[in-house]
């Protein structure tokens, strides 16, 4: 099941082999370090186009989503 | 691995790549929770909607594509239904049709999770076919992960690539390049197993005493010609195990030839006032696809599907080209207003063909006025994405993406 958050987080990131990374973010005041990325995907929404990343951290799976054009990263929901 | 290797020198080589159960193992890439359960992928929730894709887990108990949830959870208790995601299968499509374009520049989509690679020049470089397809497979795990397999055939036509991919899933590589095994497996085949034999055709053929691949080989080519024309000789051929092997590559697709959308309504109903926003949504929906993609079109197919699953359609063709969504609404709905009043509608679809690339400037000043106003929303959507601005009326009407199995062209801009 998908919750949806629709949070913005601080989040840090590693540029690899033409991919973006996500490693660990802050929500809430708290951090969540990212042992695996599941899936990535992509849209374009508008001009924008939007990353989304399933990833799974010690407190759950959650999918990020990484605006290219504003450069922002969100909590766009979490996975049961 | 020698022979399979031999077997190729004179032929083309091709490979059906074929996923297993797509929509579904994409959902538990996604989400780990969701591994090793017998999920079904369907529609939006609180709608009527169907099985649009059951994981391997679930179809092991017998669920099976387009079973009614009811049916789909009377068989299989435990299903967990996740609703469809169009975006995701779009994109991890585009990925896949990537990673065959990396084996040979001969790639046919042959819908969103099948597609045919030539890979006649590709072998060289691999110990034997089967190491080349097992690379493919490897490819697909790595670069979208391991819960995502595919099925690849491997002959030397189309129509037995795609039989091979089938008869080994899930995540299985089958050869059928040995005429040895062809003509075992062709003998064994039900001939609906066949891509291009249908349900309908297999009623026709049984009609004619031909129940098996043998009794189809048997049949003269001229009399195959005489009972069913230019299909025959296909007949003829797939009786022998040969087939096409002529690739329609992404720029030789052919264009469109009609644009249209439909959607169940969440209870069957007569009242109007339903029907006519519900409708004007739809209309909204095909008019800004082909606005997107720049067509006008001109014949306008109507149809509705009734509470007891029969059907009613209608078209018709204006004199002049169809360019806005109120244009195609006032074509139309009097069509469906006549329609509905038959029974209880279920579902509703409209359609625009006759589609041309030639947008003009309307002529009368209202005409204009719309046309002004649907470019100022072209830019918008185009800046802020869909639905930024809607019609009032259709507020709380979206139609959304369909979960449907056809490669959507337009994926190629993501």
């Amino acid at each position: 099941m998908e919750t949806e958050i629709n949070e913005p987080i601080n989040l840090i990131a590693q540029f690899k082999n033409g991919q973006t990374q996500p490693l660990a973010f802050r929500w809430q005041n708290k951090n969540y370090q990212i042992d695996k990325i599941n899936l990535r995907y992509q849209q374009t929404q508008g001009k924008s186009n939007l990353i989304y990343f399933s990833v799974n951290t010690q407190a759950g799976v959650y999918i990020l989503m990484f605006d290219q054009q504003g450069l922002t990263w969100k909590i766009h929901s979490y996975l049961t | 691995m020698e022979n399979s290797q031999l077997s190729h020198v004179n032929h083309p080589l091709i490979f059906h790549m074929d996923m297993d159960a797509y929509f579904a193992s994409v959902e538990q890439q996604a989400n780990p929770h969701l591994r090793g359960k017998a999920i079904g992928v369907s529609g939006k929730p609180d709608t009527r909607t169907v099985i649009v894709a059951a994981s391997k887990e679930a179809k092991r108990k017998g669920v099976k594509t387009a079973m009614t949830i009811y049916e789909a959870k009377k068989i299989c208790p435990q299903i967990q239904l996740v609703s469809g995601d169009p975006i995701k299968y779009q994109h991890i499509a585009k990925m896949l049709v990537q990673i065959c374009q990396t084996y040979s520049p001969k790639v046919e989509v042959f819908s969103i999770d099948e597609m045919f690679i030539d890979v006649t020049h590709q072998t060289e470089k691999y110990p034997s076919i089967q190491d080349l397809a097992l690379q493919i497979k490897q490819d697909v795990k790595d670069q979208i992960g391991h819960y995502v397999t595919c099925s690849i055939g491997i002959a030397h036509n189309k129509l037995l690539a795609k039989l091979a991919s089938d008869i080994n899933k899930p995540d299985g590589i089958t050869d059928l390049t040995q005429p040895q095994i062809i003509a075992n497996t062709l003998a064994h085949t039900p001939l609906t197993d066949f891509c291009g034999i249908g349900p309908r055709m297999q009623i026709r053929l049984n009609n004619y005493g031909i129940k098996t691949v043998g009794e189809l080989k048997s049949i003269p080519q001229q009399t195959l010609q005489e009972l069913f024309g230019k299909y025959g000789l296909f007949l003829f051929d797939l009786a022998r195990g040969q087939g096409n092997v002529e690739f329609i590559t992404n720029r030789m697709q052919s264009a469109e030839k009609s644009l249209g959308h439909s959607t169940t309504l969440p209870t069957n109903t007569n009242d109007l006032e339903t029907l006519h926003t519900t409708w004007l949504a739809l209309c909204e929906k095909v008019v800004s696809r082909m606005q997107q993609k720049q067509l006008t079109g001109k014949t306008v197919h109507v149809w509705l599907r009734f509470g007891d699953f029969t059907h009613s359609a209608k078209q018709t063709t204006t004199y002049r080209p169809i360019m806005l969504s109120q244009d195609l609404f006032n074509i139309s709905w009097p069509i469906v207003s006549y329609l509905q009043a038959q029974k209880p509608v279920r579902a509703l679809g409209v359609s625009v063909s006759n589609l041309t690339p030639n947008i003009q400037y309307p002529l009368f000043l209202k005409e204009r006025k719309h046309f002004k106003i649907s470019l100022a929303l072209q830019t918008v959507e185009a800046r802020f994405g869909k639905r930024t601005i809607v019609n009032a009326r259709t507020l709380n009407q979206n139609l959304g993406n369909k979960v449907a199995g056809f490669y959507p062209k337009e994926t190629w801009t993501l």
